[in-house]
Formats: C-alpha cells, sequence, structure tokens
C-alpha cells in the first residue's frame, strides 16, 4: 500500500516536473531580441548595450535582429509570427500605442505580454530664440493669442500625439509640422523656421548649447541630461508620459518564463557597462514589472490611444 | 595650438592607428559590396568599438565612413553596379570606361580624386565649419522644395540619349515616391496593407533591384549559351593615379567639392544627391559635354570628389551643432554618443582635442583608403577576368544578403527582384535607371517640403517664390532648363541639315 502510494505520487511528481523542468532550464537556447528599428539607431544601441550583461545573466548566447520599415509595424509584426515560449522578444514604447491607433498594424497591445520597463525618456517641449517668449508662461501667453508651429519626429509619431497633448493642455494655438526625424526638426528649429519642437532631450541637448541655441522651457518628466528644466507639473499642467524602452513577448508566455526573463533583467541591469552606456544615451534607467508594469501599459494606452485616433481620422 | 598637440597625442598610438586601418578596410569591402551602405558599415562595426577608448573607436568608425563612401566605386566602375547610392553618377562615366579597357585607368582617376575630394571636405570642415552650419540651417521647407525642383531638371543631364525617355524614367520615380503614409495627413497611399510601405519605398532595395539585379538580367539575356568574352583587353599599365589629368580638371574638381560639402552640411538633404549635382555642374562647364555618359574622366572626377566631399560636409552639422547631416552620420553620432561624446557646440568648448582628433582621424582614414585602394586596383580590375556565369550569380548572392541583412524583411528582397525587372526593361528601351532613383531620393524631398511649407506658412505660396535661396535656387532650375531646351533644338536643326 505505502509501495503503491510512493509510485503514485512519484509519477505525479514526475507528471507535474516535466513541463515544469522545461521552463525551469529557460533559457536552454539562444534569445532572440528583435529590434524593430535599423541598425545604429537610438533603440539599436540601447540593446547591444544590453546584449552582453543580459548574455551572462541568462548563462546563454543572446542574438539581436534589426527588422526595419514601417515605423517599426515590420518588426513587431514578424515578433508576433514566433511562439510565445520566451525565446523571441521585442522591444515595446509608446510606437506601440501610435501604430495601433493610426490602424497601420493589425494586431492588439494585448496581442504581446509585456514582462519589463527598462528605461525612460520625458518629451521636452523645447522652443527656438524670439524675443516674444523666454519661458513656459511666456510662451504660453503669447500662444493663447498667435498660433506657433512646433515639430516632432513624423506624423502620427508619439513625439506628435505627445505635442497634440502639450497644446491640448496649455490651451495654446499650434500648426502641427511633422518632419522625417528628430534631428530634422530639431535643425528647422534652430534655422528659426519652426517656433519649437517637441522631443526626447537626446534629441534637443546639443542643440541648446552655444549661441542662437534653442531653450526647453517644460519637460514631461525628470532627465538627467537636462536637469534644470522645470516640469509641466510644477506649472500645474497634467501632462506626465515619459518614452520608454523594454522587453514584450508575443502573448501567452508561461509565468516561470516571464519569473526567469525578469531575474535575468535585474540581474542585467546591475551591469555596470550596461548603467554606463544608458548615462551615455541620455535615458533614465527606470525598471518596472509584474503589476505595476501592466499599469504603466495601461495609462499609456489610455492616454495615447484616443489622442492617436482623432489624428488618424483627420 | 596646444589643442593640436593634445589631438596628435590622442592619435600617435599605435592601437588608434591600426582601429583607423581596420575601420578603412572594412568599410571598403562594405562598401564595393552592392547593399551595404556606408551608414550600415558604421552601424556594424559600433558594437565592436564598446570596449575601446573614445579616439580609438571614433578613428575606426570614421574610417568605415570614408572607405565605405570611396568603395561604392569600384562595383561602380567595374560591373556598373553602384556599391552605394552615392556612387550612382559614378557608373555613368566608370562604366563605359571599363567597357573600352580602362578599368585600370578609371579606378585610378575615380580612388585619387576621391582622395582629393575627401581631404578637400575635411579642410573646409577644419576651416570653414561655423559659417557653413548657419548656412546650412538657413533651408527649411520653401528651400528644400527648390532644391528638390533644381535636382530635378539635372534628369535631362542623366538620361543617356532621350531626353523623352529620361523624363519619363524620371516621372517613373516620382510616381513611386508618393508610396507610403503621406508626410504631413498620415494617409496611407498604395500601400496595400504592407507594413514595409508605410514609411515608403526604401531606396536600398530599389537601387540594388535597378541597377544590380537588372545588371545580372541583361547579362543572363545577351548570353543564352555561348560565354563569349568580347571585352576589350584592359590596359593595366594606366593603373596609376593619373595627377596631371585630375590638375587639368581642377575647375571639376573646386565644384564639385563645394557642391558636396554643402550638400552634405544641409540636414535632410541626403548625400546622393551631391554627386548628381556635380555631375550636372560639370557637365554644364565642360567644352565637350556631348562626352559625358560615354566614359568620360570628367564625370567620373565629379562624382567620386563630389561624394567624398560629401563626407566632410555631413560631419560639419553633427559637430558644430549636434544634428546629423545625413543618415550615415546620424548613426555615427550615435556611435559617438554611446562612447561617452555627444557631438555639439559644447564639445569644442569642452573636449576640443577630441574634435581635432576626430579632425585627425578623418584625414588619416582618407590617406588609408587612397592607399589601400592604390594597392588593391590590379586586384580589383581581376573581378573582370571571373567568368560571368560565375560573377553574375555570386553579385546576385551578395544582393540579397545585402537587401536582407539591412532591414531583415523578406517583402524588400520581393520588392528588389520587381525593381531587378522593371530596371531590366527600362534599359532595354533606352530609358535608363538613373533617372528613377534621382526621381525617388527627389519626390519625397520636394512633396513633403511643398506639404510642409504650406503648414508653416500658413497656406501662403508665394513664400516660395520670395526667400532669396529659394528664389534663387528656382530661377537657375528654369534657366538651366530653357538652356537644355535651346540645345536640343539647336540640335535637332543641325541634325536635319545635315541629313538634308
Amino acid at each position: 500500500m505505502f509501495k503503491t502510494t510512493t509510485a503514485i505520487a512519484a509519477v505525479a511528481l514526475g507528471l507535474a516536473a516535466g513541463p515544469l523542468a522545461a521552463q525551469e532550464d529557460f533559457p536552454n537556447d539562444t534569445v532572440t531580441i528583435i529590434v524593430p528599428y535599423g541598425a545604429g539607431g537610438g533603440t539599436d544601441n540601447f540593446v547591444r548595450a544590453l546584449e552582453g550583461p543580459l548574455e551572462e545573466a541568462f548563462g546563454t548566447d543572446v542574438a539581436v535582429r534589426n527588422i526595419a520599415g514601417g515605423g517599426g509595424a515590420v518588426g513587431l509584426t514578424q515578433t508576433l509570427t514566433n511562439e510565445p515560449d520566451g525565446y523571441t522578444v521585442t522591444i515595446p514604447n509608446n510606437a506601440f500605442y501610435t501604430l495601433v491607433g493610426m490602424g497601420n498594424v493589425n494586431f492588439e497591445l494585448d496581442d504581446f505580454d509585456y514582462i519589463a520597463r527598462l528605461v525612460t525618456e520625458p518629451y521636452v517641449l523645447t522652443l527656438g530664440e524670439s524675443e516674444n517668449w523666454s519661458d513656459l508662461e511666456s510662451f504660453v501667453d503669447y500662444a493663447e493669442e498667435e498660433p506657433v508651429t512646433l515639430g516632432f519626429a513624423g506624423v502620427g509619431s508619439s513625439s506628435h500625439i505627445m505635442t497634440l497633448a502639450i497644446a491640448d493642455a496649455l490651451g495654446v494655438q499650434v500648426q502641427f509640422v511633422p518632419y522625417g526625424g528628430g534631428s530634422e526638426a530639431t535643425a528647422a528649429a534652430l534655422g528659426g523656421h519652426i517656433d519649437g519642437v517637441v522631443l526626447s532631450p537626446s534629441d534637443v541637448v546639443s542643440a541648446i548649447e552655444g549661441e542662437g541655441g534653442l531653450t526647453p522651457v517644460a519637460s514631461t518628466g525628470e532627465s538627467s541630461l537636462l536637469p534644470d528644466v522645470p516640469l509641466f507639473s510644477d506649472g500645474g499642467v497634467d501632462v506626465t508620459a515619459d518614452q520608454w524602452r523594454g522587453i514584450a513577448a508575443p502573448a501567452g508566455v508561461d509565468q516561470a518564463v516571464i519569473d526567469a526573463w525578469e531575474a535575468a533583467l535585474k540581474e542585467a541591469v546591475q551591469d555596470e557597462s550596461f548603467q554606463q552606456a544608458v548615462d551615455n544615451l541620455g535615458v533614465e534607467l527606470a525598471p518596472l514589472y509584474g503589476d505595476e508594469l501592466q499599469q504603466f501599459v495601461q495609462d499609456g494606452s489610455d492616454l495615447f490611444l484616443p489622442l492617436t485616433e482623432s489624428v488618424a481620422q483627420q | 595650438m596646444s589643442v593640436l598637440i593634445d589631438a596628435f597625442g590622442l592619435i600617435a598610438d599605435i592601437k588608434v592607428l591600426v582601429a583607423i586601418l581596420g575601420g578603412t578596410f572594412l568599410g571598403l569591402v562594405m562598401g564595393s559590396l552592392p547593399g551595404l551602405t556606408a551608414a550600415m558599415a558604421i552601424a556594424l562595426l559600433i558594437p565592436l568599438t564598446f570596449g575601446m577608448g573614445p579616439i580609438m573607436g571614433i578613428g575606426m568608425l570614421l574610417g568605415a565612413f570614408c572607405g565605405a563612401i570611396a568603395g561604392g566605386a569600384i562595383p561602380a566602375i567595374l560591373l556598373n553596379i553602384p556599391g552605394t547610392p552615392s556612387s550612382v553618377c559614378t557608373t555613368l562615366d566608370g562604366f563605359p570606361m571599363a567597357r573600352k579597357g580602362e578599368a585600370g585607368k578609371a579606378l585610378g582617376v575615380s580612388i585619387s580624386a576621391s582622395f582629393i575630394g575627401g581631404v578637400i571636405g575635411a579642410v573646409l570642415l577644419i576651416l570653414l565649419a561655423p559659417p557653413i552650419a548657419a548656412f546650412a540651417l538657413k533651408f527649411g521647407p520653401a528651400e528644400f522644395f527648390a532644391l528638390g525642383v533644381f535636382g530635378l531638371v539635372i534628369i535631362a543631364s542623366v538620361s543617356s540619349g532621350s531626353m523623352l525617355r529620361g523624363l519619363v524614367a524620371g516621372l517613373l520615380g516620382l510616381a513611386l515616391a508618393t508610396v507610403g503614409a503621406d508626410p504631413i495627413t498620415g494617409a496611407m497611399r498604395f500601400t496595400g496593407g504592407q507594413p514595409a510601405l508605410i514609411s515608403g519605398i526604401d531606396l536600398l532595395p530599389a537601387l540594388i533591384g535597378l541597377f544590380a539585379v537588372s545588371q545580372v538580367l541583361k547579362d543572363v539575356v545577351d548570353r543564352t549559351g555561348a560565354d563569349s568574352a568580347d571585352k576589350a583587353p584592359q590596359n593595366f599599365t594606366s593603373a596609376r593615379p593619373p595627377w596631371g589629368l585630375l590638375a587639368r580638371a581642377w575647375r571639376v574638381i573646386a565644384s564639385s567639392t563645394v557642391i558636396g560639402v554643402i550638400v552634405g552640411a544641409i540636414p535632410g538633404a541626403g548625400g546622393s544627391i551631391s554627386s548628381f549635382m556635380s555631375y550636372d555642374q560639370a557637365r554644364r562647364m565642360s567644352k565637350t559635354p556631348e562626352k559625358f555618359g560615354t566614359g568620360h574622366p570628367e564625370g567620373l572626377i565629379a562624382s567620386e570628389s563630389s561624394n567624398n566631399a560629401t563626407a566632410g560636409g555631413a560631419l560639419i552639422p553633427m559637430l558644430t551643432l549636434g544634428v546629423p547631416g545625413e543618415v550615415a552620420t546620424a548613426v555615427l553620432m550615435g556611435g559617438l554618443t554611446i562612447q561617452g561624446v555627444r557631438p555639439g557646440p559644447a564639445l569644442f568648448d569642452q573636449q576640443a582635442e577630441i574634435v581635432y582628433g576626430i579632425f585627425l582621424a578623418f584625414i588619416l582614414a582618407n590617406l588609408a583608403m587612397l592607399l589601400m585602394q592604390l594597392l588593391g586596383i590590379r586586384l580589383f580590375v581581376r573581378i573582370l577576368r571571373v567568368p560571368p556565369r560565375m560573377l553574375m550569380p555570386l553579385i546576385l548572392m551578395f544582393c540579397v544578403i545585402g537587401v536582407y541583412g539591412v532591414n531583415g524583411s523578406i517583402f524588400e528582397l520581393w520588392l528588389m527582384f520587381a525593381f531587378g525587372l522593371l530596371g531590366f526593361f527600362l534599359n532595354r528601351y533606352g530609358f535608363g535607371t538613373a533617372p528613377v532613383i534621382l526621381g525617388l531620393i527627389l519626390g519625397s524631398l520636394t512633396e513633403s517640403n511643398l506639404r510642409r511649407g504650406m503648414v508653416v506658412f500658413d497656406g501662403d505660396w508665394t513664400q516660395f517664390l520670395l526667400r532669396p535661396i529659394s528664389a534663387t535656387l528656382l530661377g537657375l532650375a528654369v534657366l538651366f532648363l530653357g538652356f537644355v531646351l535651346l540645345q536640343q533644338r539647336r540640335d535637332r536643326r543641325r541634325d536635319k541639315e545635315n541629313t538634308a
């Protein structure tokens, strides 16, 4: 009797241990990170910096694949054709909301499992030189009466949506001017062709140096590159969304695999060379996992989706 | 002065020199493979620089930048396949020279013109960066629009034979440039639900298809079965830098390098336009414009001195303003940033020795590029001895690797093959492929800036005509177009008289 029980228990344990073992030794093969943008861009450089420390934490190879095109649409669509086993992941950011909102892709936000947020950077309202303004207050006073031109990186991009959100919150009249990328928009503001831009700190930090440079007047969040710039919320304006980068996989990943990812990422972000790279890139290390992360993604979706849909309908 | 000595101290380190040499070598190799552009060469090397000191990593990336732009000329001359977008114009006269048995001479001309262009570009970068950057910033929507229109006139210059056919090919390029999301409203145009087309037709698959795949197809059709090489014997004794020829062409070099530096310095204009503009200008200045396109060294000099000067020009806004001039410098700037070196005005104040180190490394990279290529000419020319039945499959393989390697998209491979078929028929019926590429590049520049201008100027289109730079460029465009049409009419009348 005792023997039978042990045998049954052993079999039961064995059955339970089978799939569990497969998840517990995750990863035992190469992990692929799909970067939905070209090699050498901001996202790519960030992932290349993470690659080494992550390999150490996982004890396996980590491969980085660039699948660019359509402002991220091609790479993200391609990611979803993979099994939800945690071996193929991609880099989520605010473009997830804007691609869905513009109707440019045929996936939904919950087609992905969000595993982590690793870094963030705010959006900064940065203005060209003018006698009409010197700070946020004087700019708002002016722009309530006279329409101003604000540039950003691409129609339907997250910087476009944030320009809308900022114009809304400030109650000013804005002509929205899409550029091909952040550097083109910055150059246009430097040349006085537009009144200002809404971009990341790393896009504008060099342009605020020197004579006739731009002035960052308000930011949606703290930035180590622009420590002295006031936040919108300091002036009672409620715009707080940050750009972010993290890890996401096709939906349906086992909890044990997600746990393994979290453990590895928590170890990788401690790496000194990674932290140095994050510092050099001018983004903030702000890891977030689990329920807090899900809430963060939900908040982003609540802000970006309706605004993007309003742009798409025009 | 002490800053310059400090900079010399940074560079005069065997590890730094090896990094510059290695970067230049890899750049040359990647530039000469169709599909791998300068931007890609730099991007591939960035992870390698992670463990290096700043000036060592920067030297390697700058070497790759110079090498890739110069290396693009090799397949352009030998095989009629531009290795990078900026060597499209190099095919126009380089390949006919190779066909005449002057491949060695063509390479010698191209390599030394590249070197001179690169060095003059570097000198202008060192001496005149701030005023050039200030001029470049004057380019707003109206000026970009005018630049685009001015560029479209060049189609008349680069269409071999019939201008009407050239214009048809150019219009085709313009039409293809409308594919993708509308630059102002974001509405989808002709994308057919294909995510890869949202941001428009990528230049690379179009370029590789039109020039490389079409060339392979032509070869297959031309020699179905019989492998009879009917090429002129190659004259190898001429594979030396023809300094005398270059000295006589000083006016071409002067105008091409100035155009290269200025167009390179304008953020958003795109480096590949400069070689077209220089080629066009050289043809206009020439006493023998009819020789252009038939294997005329001046055309080759214009294209190659200009595209290498563009590299120096593109570094100007990056170093002085922190705004990259075009794609390759954008990637380069990312590479510098991750090294902890943030280009911009503050870099001059705080780490001037790094800036001067960049200047020196850039000049050294140009020297390395010259020496390596001169040593390699005899090796490069051997490509022509490879039987086409082996060479053509190899070219096709590199095309596929190149296009797939950049964006990792299968759709773009199909796009490449479609453009290959298109290019094959365009060449067969005398339309040419260079105007299509020019239309594709200029179409989006012209359209997005016209539309952007209408937003910024609040619907006042007269701004496009009233702003000084814009008015000058548009005026020149009309003048040159009139000149071309007049010349055509005169030619036709003369032909009539001759036949009568």
